[in-house]
């Protein structure tokens, strides 16, 4: 082979038509803060996995009892303790949906149940659905955690807000409160509050938020601190805005990211603090119940009825790992400082 | 920083006085009372009783003379047993308590360190995602059911270590275990984080390029670095644990606070409560100052002007 | 100054290192010098060990006599103390410090001969002059003991107790006297043929009072402030965690007492007693409804009949509960069979009675529950033909009512039974549950603020009384606003009658009121279950004041 020289001639250049205008142009499309931590979410795929986690059980909560003919309620103390048995499913052993319970006898046959009655989660000690209570419970959990999330989240961006914005004396004075409540160990209010107001959903949910916005309180307070200096927001000042304004328009904006990310923690602990206050018997009030006292009820009986308490944890387990991954992807996502 | 620690010292007084007071006013609202309810009192007995104990009082003067008593650390006597003070109920199940909580912290301390740093080491590999598994499973299981299969596992079905109760060292490893899991999954997550984020650093280029040697850079800055703000987190934390072990002292038979405290709620023992919340925001309101304090100590960023 | 800060941190953290360490470490020693002291005692002594372990729930509460109240104080005074008799297996009176006893001709003097070798553990002798102080002393009102009553039957304690009574206080007029040292002279308000069981009732042991001056506010706190006089002695007592009993070598009969040691561990959680149980660490372990299931055809289970009733209280301050008709149909409209098979699984009997049954045996010796019979069924149709009427007389269609429960797991599934089942049964009832813990409980029902309750209620002595008396009107623990004067009049009468006869017709007939009336809606007498190693032997279950005697206990065949 031989190497053939090959000359540069002006001819093989062109001239590049630099437009004047088109500089100012940005080819890649405008993302705004919002659909780019969308963006970098999505590629995240612990957090869609948790999300997609999440939501299934949301929905499946809200139609799953109604997939039964009993309600939550419906006793029957002769069909009680039944394993679980999911017609289709009987003949896969390990999946243990065969209505034989852990001795080896047919718990259906023996306690004379129907042909067609299949208990998908079997029953519980009165001869309730377990499936019925499983879902319904889960609602009244993430009911729970949503609740407790959610007035934390007005309490606590009201209360940092404030005391960061207003600053000084304001500041001083509001975080002594904040430290006098930071002193009382939780749990012992929480207890107190359950029993002075009877244990129910409102007064659970109230004493967890009790000590709960305290938190967030401090991260909104921070942020609100950091940014109260900064150079965009002396700019809007001299510009002339409101507080109301400076608020709304830069102030919240730029802590949303924080607020959605120490959110997504509360729920769980939400979640957990409940199941904690079932075990030591101030939760939810029967006969309703809620993941955390189905879970307490049945790991008593663990050994020999492992359905009681196994299906509860398990959706336990799925909801307080999903909303952990979404959280860990959402603060990925939100924080600036992971913008690459 | 004297001035600093008088002045935080001083504001803790506040602070748990103010506690004292909401607990005491609480402790009224609570229904019942102490002796409204022995099944086979008299009416006579019963006046005598809350006498004796000073219960018949008005309440502002119930309320004096608890601070009175609280200022010469005394917290009063127990209605659950005879004769028996508060102030010894305390210190019978502080030492148990104490312990579990402190061997669970710092077992815990040790271990999620330790998968915290691995896994940001060896980020998005399977390492990585083996010790956040093992961290997001130590936050979603609820401790009772965690500390209850361990027991059956490693104490009944493999018998090798003790099923209960509170003895020798090797009683302590289940209990401090459970207790720990909590503290494992908290600080290998936060210490992961802290990691990732420094190694992304411009000094940690800087001091890569400057031909330090990566064993030395990880150490010396990464860890180091990163362990700083693990401090923060481990006051809350040791908090949770004081009042976490209430659960764990009951599967494990163990003599601690946290099992008399719900105890006595459920009698109206006012003292034990009362005297049992304020020794807890005590410890609590310590453990805040300390960690505050060892903060300043350790960075230098955050001295004590801001004090926040 | 950087360098400092470091070495601190570094210092703490190899402290605490080598605390580990020191942990890990004397975990092993610990193991194997605990192995070879089980081995060389097995070679010094081929018999066998006499030592058995033990779980309870809760800590002693009193070691005081006059002051103890709950079952745990009880048991454990029962074997470390003793009165003028103690019960024996099948819960006769048999001798304790009394050697024996003379009884007048009316039934309403005692007179007791105390055994001369019955010995305090310190060596001094048990006389006469240490009961009359003990029971003085309960009865001096500044004591506060709240068991005081339990010495009604005595000449005088009523009035000494009652406020406002010329003999308030004033103890030297109670009805016992220290004829000498080992004489007794006991006289009755009236022929108690109950009364020789009674004195193994705490509040009848004796104290000694020149002991109990000198330790003051200490006595009894501490497992060396105190003084035994029974088959054991406390020999460790660590508070929340456990105690130890020790045979007593200084007791009367301690050829007849076999246990060596007894270790008793604090376990609230009944899972817990369970794996104890299984790793051997415990020889009897209580069950909860949970784990009999799984222990079903374990040789070990047990089940016990106790002479405990639990009952539904009808508050007739309720306008509702007020009516008879609807108090029947309440009684009659749920199915106490099969909740006491499937719900309590635990060897209760269904209740059909407030007097227990197989607990006292009337003058003919036939139980009194046997001539009594059973009050009231589980009948649906007749259920609702009564609800009907009821609701018409009472002018409503449908009502409200509030169930109070105690806040336990057990009495909670118990509470969404009974909701359930008198809401299914009953056309227009509505069941609202409030669970309290107990105190708070209690003190509602004081105050009569509940519709209906859950409750129950044990015996103090044996004898039909100590159920059939709560009921009369304004009786302390009546605490429904239940009154009917017949009712009144019989249990009046019978605690005068000195004829036995007669007096044992009364209380037969003050039931057939009661349920006339259906005052109560009886649920279960309750049944205890649990596991016990078949090595233990002669156990000794009481129905009334302590649980469990262990005199006669033994261990055999564990090796």
């Amino acid at each position: 082979m031989s190497m053939s020289e090959r000359k540069l001639t002006p001819d093989l250049f062109r001239r590049a038509n630099l437009d004047a205008n088109k500089s100012e142009e940005i080819s890649k499309p405008s993302l705004s803060f919002w659909q780019d931590a969308f963006r970098r979410l999505r590629k995240n795929r612990g957090a869609m996995i948790g999300l997609f986690a999440i939501v299934f059980v949301i929905v499946f909560s809200l139609i799953a009892p109604s997939l039964s003919k009993y309600g939550m309620d419906d006793q029957e103390l002769m069909r009680a303790n039944l394993p679980p048995k999911i017609p289709g499913l009987e003949k896969i052993g390990f999946l243990g949906v065969d209505g034989v319970d852990i001795r080896g006898v047919d718990q259906y046959e023996m306690k004379n149940v129907a042909k067609d009655q299949n208990f998908w989660f079997g029953t519980d000690p009165l001869g309730r659905d377990q499936w019925v209570r499983v879902w319904k419970g889960t609602q009244i959990s993430l009911y729970i955690a949503f609740l407790a999330a959610t007035i934390d989240l007005i309490v606590g961006v009201a209360y940092g807000g404030i005391s960061a914005f207003y600053g000084g004396r304001v500041d001083n004075a509001m975080q002594r409160v904040v430290e006098v409540l930071y002193g009382i160990p939780n749990l012992v209010v929480i207890i107190l509050f359950i029993i002075i107001l009877d244990p129910g959903i409102l007064s659970i949910t109230l004493a967890l938020v009790i000590t709960g916005w305290i938190g967030m309180s401090r991260i909104v307070r921070a942020q609100i601190l950091a940014l109260k200096d900064r150079e965009f927001v002396l700019a809007s000042q001299t510009l002339g805005s409101t507080s109301g304004r400076l608020i709304t328009k830069h102030l919240l904006p730029n802590t949303l990211g924080a607020i959605i990310v120490t959110s997504t923690f509360t729920i769980p602990g939400a979640i957990f603090f409940e199941a904690f206050l079932s075990f030591i018997g101030l939760g939810i009030q029967p006969p309703t119940a809620s993941l955390g006292a189905l879970i307490a009820d049945g790991f008593r009986s663990l050994r020999i009825y492992p359905h009681l308490a196994i299906y509860p944890a398990s959706i336990m387990c799925i909801l307080m790992i999903s909303f952990n991954l979404l959280g860990d992807g959402l603060r990925d996502a939100l924080d600036p400082k992971m913008r690459r | 920083m004297l001035r600093y620690i008088t002045k935080r010292v001083f504001s803790m007084f506040i602070t748990l006085l103010i506690i004292a007071t909401i607990t005491f006013f609480l402790m009224k609202l609570l229904p019942g009372s102490p002796f409204n309810n022995q099944e086979k009192l008299t009416e006579t007995q019963r006046y005598a009783l809350n006498e004796k104990y000073g219960l018949n009082d008005p309440v502002p003067v119930q309320y004096i003379n608890y601070l009175g008593k609280l200022a010469q650390g005394d917290l009063g006597y127990t209605f659950q047993f005879d004769g028996r003070t508060v102030n010894s109920m305390i210190a019978n199940g502080m030492g148990p308590s104490a312990t579990i909580g402190f061997e669970a912290l710092i077992f815990g301390t040790f271990i999620g360190l330790f998968l915290g740093i691995i896994a940001a080491l060896r980020h998005n590999s399977f390492v990585d995602y083996g010790a956040m598994i093992v961290a997001v499973f130590g936050i979603a299981i609820p401790s009772f059911v965690f500390a209850g299969l361990l027991q059956y596992y490693v104490g009944v079905k493999l018998g090798w270590l003790p099923v209960a109760f509170w003895d020798g060292p090797e009683y302590h490893i289940l209990p401090a275990f459970s207790l720990s899991v909590g503290v494992i999954a908290t600080v290998a997550r936060f210490m992961r984080t802290e990691m990732l984020e420094i190694l992304g650093t411009d000094y940690i280029l800087m001091a890569r390029s400057k031909g330090i040697s990566k064993k030395e850079v990880i150490i010396k800055h990464c860890v180091r670095n990163s362990m700083i703000p693990i401090i923060t987190i481990l006051g809350p934390m040791a908090i949770g644990l004081i009042t976490g072990s209430l659960v764990i002292e009951n599967i494990f038979a163990i003599p601690g606070i946290g099992e008399q405290f719900v105890k006595s709620i459920n009698l109206n023992d006012y003292p034990v409560i009362m005297g049992t919340t304020i020794f807890y925001s005590f410890l609590i309101v310590v453990i805040i100052l300390i960690v505050d304090i060892l903060y300043g100590i350790i960075d230098p960023r955050i001295r004590v002007a801001g004090g926040k | 100054m950087k360098k400092s800060k470091w070495s601190l941190l570094l210092t703490l953290v190899l402290v605490l290192s080598m605390f580990l360490a020191a942990c890990s470490g004397g975990d092993k020693d610990k193991a194997s010098d605990s192995k070879g002291g089980e081995d060389e005692k097995a070679t010094e002594k081929p018999s066998e060990p006499q030592v058995l372990n033990l779980l309870d729930g809760e800590e002693i509460p009193s070691m005081d006599s006059s002051q103890a109240t709950d079952s745990v104080s009880f048991e454990v005074m029962n074997n470390v103390m003793e009165g003028l008799y103690r019960l024996d297996k099948d819960n006769k009176p048999t001798p304790g410090v009394a050697e024996k006893h003379e009884v007048n001709e009316d039934g309403t003097v005692y007179t007791f001969k105390l055994n001369p070798n019955a010995k305090w553990s310190d060596g001094s002798q048990v006389v006469a002059k240490d009961f009359v102080y003990a029971w003085q002393k309960a009865l001096t009102p500044d004591t506060l003991s709240e068991y005081a009553y339990i010495m009604g039957p005595v000449k005088n304690a009523n009035a000494i107790q009652t406020d406002g009574d010329p003999l308030y206080g004033k103890v030297d007029q109670l009805g016992v006297k220290a004829v000498d040292d080992t004489t007794l002279e006991v006289t009755l308000e009236a022929p108690a043929p109950y009364f020789l069981g009674l004195t193994g009732f705490a509040t009848f042991y004796p104290q000694k009072e020149e002991f109990v001056k000198k330790q003051a506010d200490k006595y009894a706190l501490e497992s060396n402030t105190l003084l035994y006089n029974g088959p054991f002695v406390l020999n460790e007592w660590k508070h929340n965690e456990g105690w130890q009993y020790k045979k007593n070598d200084n007791y009367w009969d301690k050829d007849n007492v076999m246990l060596d040691e007894i270790n008793v561990k604090i376990v609230k959680d009944v899972a817990t007693g369970v794996n104890l149980y299984e790793t051997g660490q415990t020889d009897i372990a209580g069950l909860s409804m949970e784990y009999v299931d799984q222990y079903k055809d374990n040789d070990d289970l047990y089940t016990r009949g106790e002479a405990t009733v639990f009952f539904l209280r009808l508050n007739q301050k309720s306008e509702v509960l007020k009516n008879a008709n609807i108090r029947k149909a309440i009684d009659m409209a749920y199915d106490k069979q099969s909740m006491v098979d499937v719900l309590l699984n635990n060897g209760s009997t269904p209740a059909y009675y407030l007097v227990p049954g197989e607990f006292t045996p009337g003058p003919d010796g036939e139980d009194y529950r046997k001539t009594n019979g059973n009050f009231g069924e589980y009948n649906l149709e007749k259920a609702k033909e009564l609800w009907a009427t009821g609701l018409k007389e009472v002018g409503k269609d449908s009502v409200e009512l509030e169930l109070l429960n105690y806040d336990s797991d057990g009495a909670k599934k118990m509470g969404e039974f009974f909701k359930n089942q008198l809401e299914k049964n009953l056309p227009g009832i509505k069941v609202s549950i409030k669970a309290q813990p107990f105190k708070q409980k209690l003190d509602l029902e004081t105050k009569g603020e509940y519709d209906f309750s859950y409750a129950g209620w044990g015996p103090d002595y044996q004898d039909p009384m100590t159920f059939l008396d709560m009921f009369v009107t304004d009786g302390a623990h009546n605490q429904m606003a239940y009154s009917n004067p017949e009712y009144d009049k019989l249990i009046e009468g019978a605690k005068k009658e000195t004829d036995e006869k007669k007096r044992w017709q009364m209380m037969l007939d003050a039931e057939k009121v009661l349920f006339e009336d259906q005052a109560i809606s009886p649920l279960y007498q309750r049944g205890v279950t649990g596991l016990q190693k078949p090595y233990v032997k002669g156990l000794a279950h009481h129905l009334f004041g302590a649980d469990t005697s262990y005199k006669w206990a033994y261990i055999e065949g564990k090796q």
